[in-house]
């Protein structure tokens, strides 16, 4: 490790203990704590990845969490931050976005070609010839996106956990630090996060005193204050809903208040070959050597922008850097006492000096420099060389804003410190630290006192009370760190190699405003998200349309500033399911599953194949007996004095007069007339119904229900059974004979006649059973308690296995009812359908005074403009069935659909139900485009298709198993 | 014995002593105490009173008439784990210990109304979640904060679905929802407590843990 310098004080690596990590074939050592950057630095590795568009070689840049030039593989992973994350022993890592390794790049071809890839170079050239488009997008996707996803992935989840707290500071360096602190001291309980591995910010690397371990000291003492690191605050959403994303968990925090102490993004120099591995942000040469002891360079030139490059230079030198210049972008006599250390030091001090390219094959090895003229141009006759390998930048920062952005603050440009700073922000924000403006040590110490003491006000409790320091008056971030070269290689944003003469064509093609030019040269879409690139985007921009900075004004800072895995956005997988409580039952037999809003319902029973499953459970309701699982219907009782006031005006049908113990069908409509839900209604006493509603509508139609009883103003109350009661359906001509032993219900006609309903024991269990004509067979609705459903329909199963008793699922039933023009709300009908229009004018009773969707009705009741109309088909039909939603055409045009179409094994045809125009309600053929443009001529026939007497449901031909009807 | 509890088919069998509770078959006891538990108390009985004279018919039978809403009040009077809640004007929510007092003290609930009350037994998925992980495991599961609920009965939703949730002494968070939904709550909550390297225990362990939490 030959760049690793003697133990720093307060350093974070572990000196005792080495790890051994490979880099693309080759061991090298370590320490625990380093980063794979440190650790490959260390060793003497310099250029550690390559640029996305260029493939240029990169090394170093910010060691800030955003070195997106620097992401690595490994066995398990992609895309890996390696100024982040701490090297493990046994790490096997390869640059990501080569081809051949990092150094030897097949891609960096890409760099020579650059000169002809301006920007919006995709969007001019691959759109023409339109036929050779598909070859270019296969072209360029192969080359988008960095990192190699295994796409046998299937993990990697991790959870999302809610939290609370009466206050969230983000960022725990000296201001957010003192702020917790403060602030938990008085009671209110705090979280703390910080990117960072440890807290403590600037503390850590430039400003390490005794403040900070004191700070530290009493922050941990304090029960109520709940320090995260490694964690990012990755957005702001309203009533201060923060993600917090940590490495074990994606953290949904709701906090009372927020204090936003996150600091400043240190940001680049503009100029020549700003990319090449050796140049970086000054704070980042301190971090290396703070945190991790490596020095960063063997020599540098630093270019100074303020005050905090004097420090780097004083630093560093004393960390056994030579430090061959510092370049003042200004009059070094404005440094005070820091330009003295320096002069003491013997650092020489070029003042009105920049760096007009850096130089290099593939890695710095020297710089130009220029004097600058009175307008900050750089003067190409006064270039020298000064040869070095490395060059810092202390030029300026940004305020990392992008939650008070996001929480609606308003920034405005400060001339001092020279970047934006928040003018004012919504209930519950606070600012203090870098982000504010504020960068003096005790200024931003003072100023986290001062947040601290507002947000607990804020909050109802008092216990601080600071001043606002003030935001200094040294101007801490240069207005024009920008030196263009007539060759070129001027970058702005490393993420995507976008170059100053990129900006400088979009806003000369009009693309001028700050959000437009962002999408047109992409700048700050890369994965840093502009951190480094869109302070001096809009500085480029300002003086190319002679605006100020704040008319230029910033890109909108939307969360998640900070990329996320997608593992913490999956989460783990919560989609409640609903099952019957007859679901073991069935699987144990053989269902084949489908979903029907939330449940799960046999489909069919296997085994065999689905068509041939579902005929057999047809023809066993048809001629024997067999038992469908209905637990997914809505149930509610209607309970009250209103309880049929509120019937008849809740349903078209007069449903008050219905007998006790006795059923009647029951349609919904709403106010507009169309139809909402259907069921049947039964009768237990005058102040108690008992209704069911359709599988999906139980929801919806019970909340519906609690609506109107409080705009009615009725004495009635309503409660949701759906759950609590599961029902199932036995029919079929031999139901009698398995139901009647395990009741001491007498089931004949006379005593439970159709449409009846019953209370009784069934199997020993309470039951209300409802004689009805579900599938137009004998039959009875039976529900029970839930937790005895199950030894219900096992006990009938089993009373019924002599008679060949059979389970048919959800297909089966559709294709029954169908077969009796039973129709299918939602299905048969649509978000305009009235009665009128489903041929259900016997369903609508205006002789009440009021129900739901009366006055529509009586409106509609001569406009209906659809008719459903039943239509047949042999069941030996040649060529393509018409299928559901296939169009019914007449004239050419379009004049209705099918809705429901299904075999009727028991009538060997093909029924189907049509919603046509009401023009063809008297038609004889429906012309049915059918698949492949087939046109198929379907012959309209009465409904119900099947026993149009109900006389098999009503048990007037009992017994007789039905003729099968001739094909038409 | 003809009552089966929702999550009758995920629940575990092998080392687990069965047995019956108010007709229903339940793991009783677990082969080992895990740190992170989670219990089917689904046999336990709950009953919803509802309708005009809800108050009258609870007072008829001797039972406190509670003002406040959505406060669990324990009667102890009539035993362990019995307490119960005002969910609406008229509107109550009872729920019955192991040793049935309450349901002894209704007596058979009345088949339909009486005098405008219905009186419904609920057969719930009941679960009670405790331990170690248990407080980080409903971070993960519900979206409200737990820490400060007091006596409160909670509607909320755990793991997207709909219940009613009481946090006790712990934390153990006791939970029941519509039966429908009981095997996939019962499974979520089974899966994540096995991630904690928790696992099931059985309704007496519950209550032995529930007397002793050491």
């Amino acid at each position: 490790m030959a760049r690793r310098l003697p133990p720093q004080p307060g350093e974070w690596i572990d000196r005792e203990h080495t790890v051994r990590f490979t880099f693309e074939g080759r061991e090298y050592p370590a320490f625990a704590g380093d980063t794979i950057s440190s650790a490959l630095l260390a060793n003497g590795v310099r250029v550690l990845g390559r640029s996305f568009k260029y493939h240029r070689p990169r090394g170093v840049f910010s060691a800030a969490n955003h070195d997106t030039n620097v992401l690595f593989q490994s066995e398990t992973d992609f895309n890996i931050r390696g100024d982040v994350t701490a090297v493990e022993d046994g790490m096997k890592l390869a640059a990501v976005n080569t081809a051949g390794g990092v150094k030897r790049d097949r891609g960096r071809i890409m760099d020579s070609l650059s000169p002809m890839l301006p920007v919006g170079f995709y969007y001019k050239t691959f759109h023409r010839p339109r036929a050779l488009f598909p070859f270019w997008e296969k072209r360029i996707r192969s080359m988008a996106g960095l990192g190699r996803v295994d796409t046998a992935w299937n993990g990697g989840r991790v959870p999302k956990r809610h939290a609370f707290c009466d206050l969230l500071v983000v960022g725990a360096g000296p201001s957010g630090l003192s702020a917790a602190v403060a602030a938990a001291e008085a009671g209110v309980n705090v979280w703390l996060v910080d990117e960072n591995a440890r807290p403590g910010g600037s503390f850590n690397d430039q400003e390490a005193n005794l403040q900070r371990d004191e700070l530290l000291h009493r922050a941990h003492e304090l029960h109520n204050l709940t320090i995260l690191t490694d964690t990012v605050a990755a957005g702001w959403y309203a009533d201060h809903y923060i993600p917090l994303v940590t490495p074990e968990a994606l953290i949904r925090l709701r906090a009372r208040a927020v204090i936003v102490a996150a600091g400043v993004y240190e940001q680049p120099a503009v100029f020549r070959n700003n990319d090449l591995p050796g140049v970086m942000l000054g704070n980042a040469a301190r971090r290396l050597v703070h945190r991790y002891g490596v020095a960063p360079c063997e020599s540098t030139v630093i270019l100074a922008g303020n005050s905090d490059a004097y420090r780097s230079a004083l630093e560093l030198q004393a960390a056994g850097v030579a430090i061959r210049a510092l370049l003042d972008l200004e009059d070094p006599g404005t440094r005070a006492d820091l330009f003295a250390d320096v002069q003491a030091a013997d650092i020489p001090v070029y003042g009105r000096c920049a760096v007009h390219s850096a130089e290099g094959n593939g890695i710095l090895e020297a710089v130009t420099v220029c004097e600058l003229d009175g307008e900050g141009r750089a003067k190409p006759d006064t270039a020298r060389r000064i040869d070095c390998d490395g060059l810092l930048m202390s030029v300026g920062y940004a305020p990392a804003a992008a939650l008070l952005y996001q929480s609606g603050a308003g920034m405005t440009f400060a001339g001092t410190p020279g970047q934006f700073v928040p003018e004012s922000l919504p209930p519950g924000v606070f600012a203090c630290g870098r982000v504010n403006g504020v960068f003096g040590l005790q200024a931003r110490l003072d100023d986290g006192l001062a947040a601290a003491g507002e947000a607990l006000a804020y909050l109802g409790r008092s216990g601080v009370q600071h001043a606002r320091p003030g935001r200094g008056r040294e101007r801490m971030s240069h207005p024009w760190p920008v030196f263009p070269h007539p060759k070129g290689k001027v970058f702005v944003d490393l993420d995507e190699d976008l170059q100053l003469k990129d900006l400088e064509r979009a806003a000369a093609e009009g693309f001028d405003n700050i959000e437009l030019l962002k999408r047109y040269s992409t700048v700050g879409m890369g994965p840093s998200q502009g951190k480094h690139a869109n302070m001096n985007a809009v500085r480029i921009l300002a003086r190319l349309t002679g605006r100020t900075i704040d008319r230029t004004g910033t890109t909108t800072a939307r969360p998640f500033h900070h990329p996320v895995p997608v593992g913490h956005l999956a989460g783990r997988r919560l989609r409640p399911e609903r099952r019957t409580a007859m679901h073991g039952w069935h699987k144990a037999h053989g269902a084949v599953f489908m979903p029907a809003g939330h449940w799960l319902r046999p489909k069919y029973y296997g085994p065999g194949p689905e068509e041939e499953a579902i005929r057999a459970e047809v023809l066993a309701v048809r001629e024997g007996v067999a038992m469908v699982d209905v637990s997914t219907l809505g149930k509610v009782e209607v309970i009250g004095p209103d309880a049929a006031r509120f019937m008849d005006q809740l349903y078209t049908l007069k449903l008050s007069t219905v007998k006790i113990g006795r059923t009647r069908y029951a349609l919904m409509v709403d106010e507009a007339g169309v139809i909402i839900d259907d069921g049947v209604c039964a009768r237990w006493a005058d102040d108690h119904f008992y209704v069911t509603t359709t599988t999906t509508g139980a929801e919806i139609i019970f909340r519906h229900m609690q609506r109107l009883i409080g705009e009615w103003q009725l004495n009635v109350d309503v409660i949701n059974r759906t759950h609590q009661m599961a029902s199932m359906n036995i029919a079929g001509p031999l139901t009698r004979e398995v139901l009647q032993p395990l009741t001491d219900l007498d089931l004949s006609q006379e005593a439970f006649p159709y449409l009846g309903a019953r209370q009784a024991l069934v199997a020993g269990v309470p039951a209300w059973l409802f004689r009805v004509g579900f599938v137009g067979e004998l039959g009875y609705e039976i529900h029970v308690p839930s937790a005895q459903a199950r030894h219900v329909w096992v006990s009938l199963m089993a009373a019924g296995e002599a008679y060949g008793i059979r389970p048919f699922g959800v297909e089966a039933q559709r294709q029954l009812r169908l077969e009796k023009a039973h129709l299918i709300v939602g299905q048969d009908t649509d978000g305009t359908s009235s009665p009128f229009d489903a041929n259900m004018n016997w369903a609508v009773k205006f002789d009440k005074p009021f129900f739901q969707g009366k006055r529509s009705l009586e409106i509609l009741k001569e406009r209906a403009s659809n008719r459903l109309l039943g239509f047949r088909l042999p069941g030996n039909h040649p060529g393509p069935v018409p299928e559901e939603c296939h169009l019914v055409i007449h004239d050419g045009d379009i004049a209705g659909r099918v809705t429901s179409i299904g075999y009727s094994p028991s009538l060997d045809a093909w029924v189907g139900l049509a919603m046509v125009d009401r023009a063809l309600e008297d038609a004889d053929t429906l012309s049915i485009r059918a698949a492949g443009a087939v046109m198929v001529d379907a012959p309209v026939v009465p409904t119900p298709f099947y026993d149009p007497e109900g006389l098999r449901q009503k048990l007037e031909t009992a017994h007789e198993p039905v003729a099968r009807e001739a094909s038409a | 014995m003809n009552r089966l509890s929702p999550a009758h088919d995920i629940l575990p069998r092998e080392r687990f002593d069965w047995g019956e509770v108010r007709g229903m078959a339940v793991p009783l006891k677990a082969p080992q105490r895990p740190a992170t538990w989670v219990a089917d108390l689904s046999p336990l009985t709950r009953v919803l009173v509802k309708g005009g004279d809800a108050a009258g018919w609870l007072a008829a039978r001797g039972l406190p008439v509670p003002e406040d809403w959505f406060v669990c009040r324990d009667l102890a009077e009539l035993g362990d784990d019995v307490f119960m809640a005002r969910t609406g004007s008229g509107e109550f929510l009872l729920h019955d210990g192991p040793g049935g007092a309450l349901a002894e003290r209704l007596g058979p609930l009345p088949e339909g109304l009486e005098n405008g009350t219905r009186v419904l037994a609920r057969d719930d998925q009941e679960v009670a979640l405790g331990g170690e992980h248990a407080a980080m495991l409903m971070a993960e599961f519900c979206a409200l904060d737990l820490s400060t609920t007091g006596d409160a009965l909670l509607y909320t939703r755990v793991a997207g679905v709909g219940v009613w949730l009481r946090v006790e002494a712990g934390p153990v968070y006791r939970m029941g929802c519509e039966p429908s939904y009981g095997e996939f709550l019962f499974e979520t909550l089974m899966h994540g407590v096995r991630e904690m390297q928790g696992e099931v225990i059985g309704f007496s362990d519950f209550y032995t843990i529930r007397e002793d939490p050491k």
